[in-house]
């Protein structure tokens, strides 16, 4: 006996969640990925070093000051294993500051982030955490 | 009677095709695979598995591509069995393919989160392509079988 059409499509659609959410269940999470979890900002370069290299993509940077509610992010890094990354403060592009309160800015925690396409109009455009931690002066 | 027939073939069939693709790529993943995934962010490795895992090392195309084929032949042969006996069988089967390979070449643009990889693509094509093929001699198996067994019947020696 064949199974009715609604029946057949719950099924269908039931299955494809189940398979859904293996694959979430599997996928990767942020990890810490510097030494010490600690930036140095020295003048206009800020430099970190990472225990393990970036190979998600589109990896980026973003500082956070949590005093003045603002962020600065820089364009696609590259990330080595065991190696310091430095990165200017010129390196920068601002979201929410302009040029004159950039030169005031003093961030506080920096993030590694993955995107999947930061200029994407679509709404899964997002970015995620790779790993995060505080700057030191 | 008949129930109890379907069951006693369907649940070992159920179990080859579906569930044991699906479990030995959780092992692989579980044993090799990175730490870093979201079910252990939830669920603690265990202790026992956590020094069961230390000094193992496998080949990237066995830890990374080799569960995410496991995963599509498993759902290609679950798929099968929901829309056994329908039109639109080979279509859902298909279909399965096309959202697996999508899914890597959306990731290749940008356009969804992930990394692409094309050995991710070639594992799709080829455990998918089994588990179609698998089906259809399944398939054909079974039709010979009954044609045999009514014509035994028809004809007692």
């Amino acid at each position: 006996m064949k199974k009715p059409r609604v029946k057949l499509l719950a099924g269908t659609f039931l299955l494809l969640g189940i398979y859904w959410c293996f694959a979430v269940a599997t996928s990767r999470v942020p990890r810490p990925l510097y030494s010490g979890d600690l930036a140095a900002w020295e003048g206009d370069k800020i430099s970190f070093n990472s225990t393990d290299s970036v190979d998600l993509l589109n990896p980026y940077i973003l500082l956070y000051s949590a005093k003045d509610k603002s962020y600065a992010y820089t364009k696609e890094i590259t990330v080595e294993a065991g190696k310091t990354t430095t990165l200017l403060l010129e390196d920068f592009e601002d979201l929410k500051t302009d040029k004159t309160h950039k030169k005031k800015f003093r961030p506080q925690r920096l993030e590694i982030r993955a995107i999947n396409n930061r200029d994407s109009k679509f709404p899964w455009g997002f970015s995620y955490v790779i790993s995060q931690g505080a700057i030191t002066k | 009677m008949v129930e109890d027939n379907l069951m006693t073939k369907t649940l070992p069939s159920l179990f080859i095709t579906v569930i044991c693709p699906i479990l030995l790529g959780l092992f692989i993943y579980l044993v090799f695979g990175s730490k870093d995934i979201l079910l252990f962010h939830y669920i603690p490795l265990p202790d026992f598995l956590a020094s069961f895992r230390e000094g193992k090392s496998a080949p990237d195309w066995f830890i990374y591509n080799l569960p995410d084929g496991l995963w599509l032949y498993s759902l290609v042969q679950a798929m099968a069995k929901i829309w056994k006996g329908h039109k639109g069988s080979i279509i859902a089967q298909t279909a399965c393919i096309g959202l697996a390979v999508g899914h890597e070449v959306l990731q290749k643009f940008g356009y969804i989160l992930g990394t692409f990889d094309l050995l991710d693509i070639l594992a799709y094509c080829l455990l998918g392509g089994l588990a179609i093929a698998f089906i259809k001699i399944g398939g054909e198996y079974t039709k010979t079988s009954k044609k045999a067994l009514k014509e035994s019947y028809n004809n007692p020696q």
